[in-house]
């Protein structure tokens, strides 16, 4: 599979400065990771893990107090060369990379649309930006096309924002993202704070689109279900660290990490009244981390080791690659 | 059997609230339309009233708690109509009975106090007493929720995560010694790695301390996972109620049905095989005459567009559909 993204070690840091005290919350500390072309890659983790901070270093977006420590972000095949997005600047990341290239769908996103305009003029507005030669009804045709595709009812183009449920704002705005095709499209919580039906609709657009455009779609939910409904890959951010990742099927048959069993054993099930069990203890503070692994303190699992040492990141099955030393022991056992 | 008739816990009794839009001629909204539904008063029970946003169940449990009143209707609690009450004294020890449980723990708390004068506040206002009892009663409640009083004070809400916060929050409910709490989504803010423990306090508290719980929640499974009742609210009206097993594992109603089918399954091999009509007519659907969900219907018929379908009682459960009439 050719490769998309390639992030190595980045480690990008919130600083706070308060009357000379000085915070560092270390959002997202040396991950590595590669995205390939026409996956669909799920991010999970508890809120305050990174896994915003993550999707916004990788779209770029790199405002104060968010400071990229050190790391690379590589985008292959920007129109045939390769990129380092952190080191573009503004004007060429506007120019060459988005709504092009890679398209970026923050979290409530629905709420975005201005309410004063029709759905259209807002569709009509983005197309101008790149087809500046076109005429209107050429646009037009253009942005009707793009909602039948994506299954969007006709008659919304004509509607105004209020007169769309939240989840039908949600999928104008994905449609919206998505006009230029972008082979690379960023989703955070796409589908949170929606009911169910919505949700299900919402997903359902995300998949038609890859489905058509055969794009790269890189969604962060903490909705483990949802990863589960929709995603290739799968992976797991604890604490700033990505802790699991690997195909999703083989994440949820046999998850390695502690953190990761837990997660889905703790889902309820209907129909199934067994005693569900949390993870024990609380997630830390990203200023002041515990030693060693970042979940012992949480992990009924834990040894000496790992409270000195970080445990490695390393490949224990074909894709799957785990955190932690008792998974990684385990296997040299066997 | 003595013949008499145990008095339930709360009982609503065609519980009805319209909100009046716009001026003086402008259109109305029923929020919640004759709502009938009743908690035994012998052994406490949790309830859950499942549905999405704007199904009606925030109105409702706010009418529960007396936050708001009903348009029409009757609110009985341990026989006693609540919503006609006027006396301060009497409102005092309806609060005590009932209490609520919030959404968003992050802000219940002032963020510039310490979490214990959340604690003493509803203490001071709602019970009489000398400061240790007061301190008692509090260091109790927080010992129920599976926390220590020494732990928690002197610290402000920033230093807690959202479950902890949510715990302090059960314990403040907890200070009265009350026989309902009603919680409204109290897990959808917190942690997905600790939301079992917050449900699993809740089932704790119903059985230990005998209260009676009315969970209300737009999720399904913890509403499986919580409680043998379920209510299932769709644009108002209750669409189906009766024991979960029976509504979640062989729903009745479409809307049951398609929102069981809504649900994404944490098994990467029970995806969906089938798409989903999406509707952008969800906001008309309340001024609808007939049943609110014949847009959607798979099965509609003549009569769904003309008439509200009653509640039809199978067994143990009921559903407002003419296909089980």
């Amino acid at each position: 599979m050719k490769k998309a993204i390639t992030i190595k070690n980045l480690r990008a840091y919130y600083i706070l400065q308060n009357s000379g005290n000085k915070k560092i919350v270390r959002a997202v500390d040396d991950v590595s990771l590669d995205i390939y072309e026409g996956e669909i890659l799920g991010i999970a983790g508890e809120s305050g893990c990174g896994k915003t901070t993550l999707l916004k270093v990788l779209y770029g977006l790199l405002n104060p107090p968010l400071f990229v420590k050190s790391g690379e972000i590589i985008y292959h095949d920007v129109g045939g060369t390769e990129v380092d997005i952190l080191k573009l600047p503004v004007s060429e990341k506007r120019s060459m990379l988005y709504w092009k290239h890679i398209s970026y769908i923050p979290q409530a996103s629905m709420n975005v649309l201005n309410p004063l305009l029709k759905v259209k003029k807002q569709f009509l507005k983005v197309l101008k930006t790149h087809y500046k030669d076109r005429k209107k009804g050429q646009l037009l045709e253009m942005a009707a096309e793009h909602a039948k595709n994506l299954g969007l009812p006709s008659d919304i183009l004509d509607s105004y924002p209020h007169q769309l449920s939240g989840g039908m704002r949600q999928r104008v705005t994905i449609a919206i993202a998505t006009l230029f095709t972008p082979k690379i499209i960023f989703a955070d919580e796409p589908t949170t704070a929606l009911d169910v039906v919505v949700q299900r609709g919402v997903m359902q657009i995300l998949k038609d689109l890859q489905s058509i455009y055969k794009n790269t779609i890189v969604l962060v939910s903490h909705d483990i279900a949802v990863h589960a409904e929709i995603t290739d890959r799968l992976g797991i951010m604890y604490a700033g660290k990505l802790v699991e990742l690997g195909p999703t099927l083989s994440l949820f048959r046999s998850p390695l990490h502690p953190y990761t069993r837990f997660l889905i054993e703790s889902l309820p099930q209907i129909g199934e009244k067994k005693t569900k069990m949390s993870v024990p203890g609380v997630p830390p503070s990203l200023i002041n981390l515990p030693s060693g692994c970042r979940f012992h303190p949480r992990c009924p699992f834990k040894s000496e080791i790992c409270s000195e040492e970080e445990p490695p990141f390393v490949e224990v099955r074909e894709g799957h690659f785990v955190a932690c030393f008792r998974t990684t022991k385990e296997e040299d056992y066997l | 059997m003595n013949g008499e008739k145990k008095t339930s816990l709360l009982k609503l009794e065609n519980v009805t609230k319209i909100f009046k839009l716009g001026g003086l001629f402008g259109s109305k909204l029923i929020a919640v339309n004759q709502i009938n539904f009743e908690l035994k008063g012998d052994q406490p029970e949790i309830v859950s009233i499942v549905g999405e946003s704007g199904s009606g169940k925030t109105t409702l449990a706010r009418m529960i708690l007396g936050l708001i009143e009903p348009t029409h209707g009757r609110i009985i609690f341990k026989g006693k109509d609540v919503t006609t009450i006027k006396n301060r004294h009497e409102k005092l020890i309806f609060r005590k009975e009932v209490q609520p449980i919030f959404q968003n723990p992050f802000e219940a708390f002032n963020p510039l106090k310490k979490v214990e004068s959340y604690l003493f506040e509803t203490a001071k206002n709602l019970l009489k007493g000398s400061k240790e009892e007061i301190l008692e009663r509090v260091e109790r409640a927080v010992e129920a929720v599976g926390m220590k009083f020494s732990e928690i004070s002197g610290r402000y809400p920033n230093e807690f995560s959202g479950g902890q916060l949510q715990r302090l929050a059960i314990a403040r409910a907890l200070i009265t010694q009350p026989s309902l709490l009603v919680a409204d989504e109290p897990v959808s803010m917190v942690d997905a790695s600790l939301r079992m423990s917050i449900l699993n306090l809740f089932k704790k508290l119903n059985e230990k301390m005998r209260v009676s719980i009315i969970y209300i929640t737009h999720d399904l499974a913890t509403a499986y996972y919580m409680s043998y009742r379920i209510v299932i609210m769709f644009r108002g009206v209750v669409i189906e109620m009766g024991p979960s097993d029976l509504v979640l594992l062989e729903p009745f109603h479409p809307y049951t049905k398609l929102l069981l089918e809504s649900i994404p399954k944490p098994d990467p091999e029970k995806r969906w095989k089938s798409k989903i009509k999406l509707s952008d007519t969800e906001i008309r659907e309340y001024g609808m005459i007939g049943c609110k969900f014949v847009n959607r219907c798979p099965y509609t018929m003549e009569k769904c567009r003309k008439t509200e379908p009653p509640l039809f009682q199978r067994d143990d459960r009921f559903v407002r559909c003419f296909l089980y009439e």
